[in-house]
């Protein structure tokens, strides 16, 4: 099996799910964290509106898609009603500031204290992945464990991390480049 | 189950979707998987938050830049392995049955995409009706909640849904339920005298000759032997890869922890027999299909088998019996194939 061949198909299906994403990720800097649940709400109720069959081709890439249009509508609604409420204000003056960077550091320190709270095992997979770009079957024979080990530990530490992952600071990192 | 455990429970399977259809075997995401998927979404806005919420996880890490900062003991090192293992024994162990049993959670789950009829919606006149499948027929049926019932061949359920409790009666053959969550309004299903109750999970109930057996695939259920252990309070808590045998006389064998790879092959269509003999073999098949086998000799109607069988094969059974001794006859008619032995 070719390296290259792995890394194509790894393109194609990031092709289609990626841009939204970012899409979506980046608009979400005018959600407020307290109100991520009602945005989903609205995601989910367009969801279900659309034909089942046509979500199944690609769900990711339509996910994100519907993620997006609704943050970037719900901004346009929370900026002009919280035009005047200090978050709001606080992240107009972060942008483009030295403030930015600041926030980023602390952003990134913030993951790793995150991270910091994961088991080593854990913390070792995530590495080996995000560092040194390794696949998870790679990373068990790396580490000599099961591959079910990996990817068991990959979902424990996603949910570790959703959990204490502090929303605020991750969201400057989340539009602060790119 | 509270706000705080759904929740909990979301993120997990955000995290576990996330896992398949983004971090690994990227272009081999099965059309079944993404349907389920798209199910899964579908279920409840909590599934498409958290699922979000896990993107902006595997986001933040991709940005992170201080990988250099994270410590990782010994984990690094290929020359601390041999400790490690023997460290990590234990856990693996335990990691696998939960592993397998999730890999076949999906294997159920998507093997049942398969058979046929998806979404055979029966919204309408649901409350009380019969479901039922014939001999040979395996069906999937969607409730009106969302719930899908794989029903396998002979089976036959009774559908009773009030505002407050879901209920379905199992009159006779097995089941698998993948049940809708609605924590304010709980899954119930009898069979004979015993009840199981779910919230939001994945178990199979099979009413038998020796009793009632429930296994779980996923999640919790508690399981009421009796109506006075109900009035008591005297439940079973099962978890994922757990089975539990109800006989009959009301006994209750212990809670036993099963691959339910095995232990729920029939949802997918297969047959699992270990050290059964070759007279329940030949009945378990028979209500899989059309063309019944039966056996005239009665010392090889005792003969113990053990394999795995698709159902709805019965010729590579005839092939392994056939191999398995020769003195074996096999006579064949339009609806009937007959199993003999020619040593009298």
């Amino acid at each position: 099996m070719s390296n290259l061949d792995q890394q194509n198909r790894l393109v194609e299906w990031f092709r289609r799910w990626r841009t939204p994403l970012r899409r979506f990720l980046a608009s979400r800097s005018a959600v407020r964290p307290a109100d991520f649940d009602d945005v989903a709400q609205e995601v989910f109720l367009r969801l279900l509106r659309y034909d089942a069959a046509q979500i199944v081709e690609h769900p990711q890439a339509y996910l994100f898609k519907m993620a997006s249009n609704v943050a970037a509508e719900w901004s346009i609604r929370s900026s002009n009603r919280l035009l005047h409420e200090p978050h709001w204000l606080a992240t107009l003056a972060a942008n483009d500031s030295p403030e930015q960077a600041l926030d980023t550091e602390a952003a990134q320190r913030e993951i790793l204290r995150a991270l910091n709270t994961l088991s080593p095992r854990e913390r070792a997979i995530l590495k080996l992945y995000f560092e040194e770009g390794l696949t998870q079957a790679q990373i068990a024979s790396r580490l000599n464990v099961s591959f079910r080990i990996v990817r068991r530990d990959f979902e424990k530490s996603y949910g570790k991390l959703r959990r204490e992952l502090n929303d605020e600071l991750t969201r400057v990192l989340q539009h602060g480049h790119e | 189950m509270d706000t705080n455990d759904r929740r909990a429970r979301a993120t997990h399977e955000a995290s576990q979707w996330w896992n398949r259809l983004s971090l690994q075997k990227p272009a081999e995401v099965s059309q079944s998987e993404r349907e389920l998927f798209t199910e899964w979404l579908r279920e409840s806005p909590l599934h498409v938050a958290e699922f979000l919420r896990v993107a902006q996880v595997h986001d933040s890490l991709e940005r992170f830049k201080l990988w250099s900062e994270v410590e990782v003991g010994g984990f690094e090192q290929p020359a601390n392995v041999v400790p490690l293992r023997d460290m990590d024994l234990p856990e693996a162990a335990e990691v696998s049955v939960k592993a397998r049993s999730r890999a076949r959670t999906w294997a159920i789950a998507a093997s049942s995409c398969l058979i046929a009829i998806l979404g055979a919606w029966f919204a309408l006149g649901l409350r009380g009706d019969v479901i039922e499948s014939k001999l040979a027929e395996r069906r999937q049926v969607m409730l009106e909640d969302g719930t899908v019932v794989q029903l396998e061949p002979e089976t036959r359920l009774r559908v009773k849904f009030a505002d407050e409790l879901r209920r379905v009666e199992l009159e006779q053959g097995r089941a698998l339920f993948r049940v809708a969550k609605n924590p304010q309004r709980p899954f119930l299903v009898t069979a004979e005298q015993t009840s199981v109750r779910a919230v939001g999970t994945a178990f199979g109930v099979e009413s038998r000759l020796r009793g009632v057996v429930v296994t779980v695939a996923e999640g919790k259920v508690a399981v009421i032997d009796s109506p006075s252990a109900q009035a008591s309070g005297a439940e079973i808590f099962l978890t994922a890869g757990q089975q539990v045998t109800v006989q009959d006389s009301g006994a209750v064998a212990p809670v036993r922890v099963v691959d339910t790879t095995r232990a729920l092959a029939w949802a997918q269509g297969q047959l699992v027999f270990e050290n059964d003999t070759l007279a329940d073999v030949v009945r378990e098949f028979n209500r899989y299909n059309r063309v019944q086998l039966s056996i005239t000799d009665a010392e090889l109607a005792a003969r113990k088998v053990s394999g795995v069988f698709e159902a709805t094969d019965s010729e590579t059974l005839l092939a392994f019996i056939r191999e398995s001794g020769n003195d074996v006859t096999i006579t064949r008619s339009d609806a009937r194939i007959v199993i003999g032995s020619n040593t009298r």
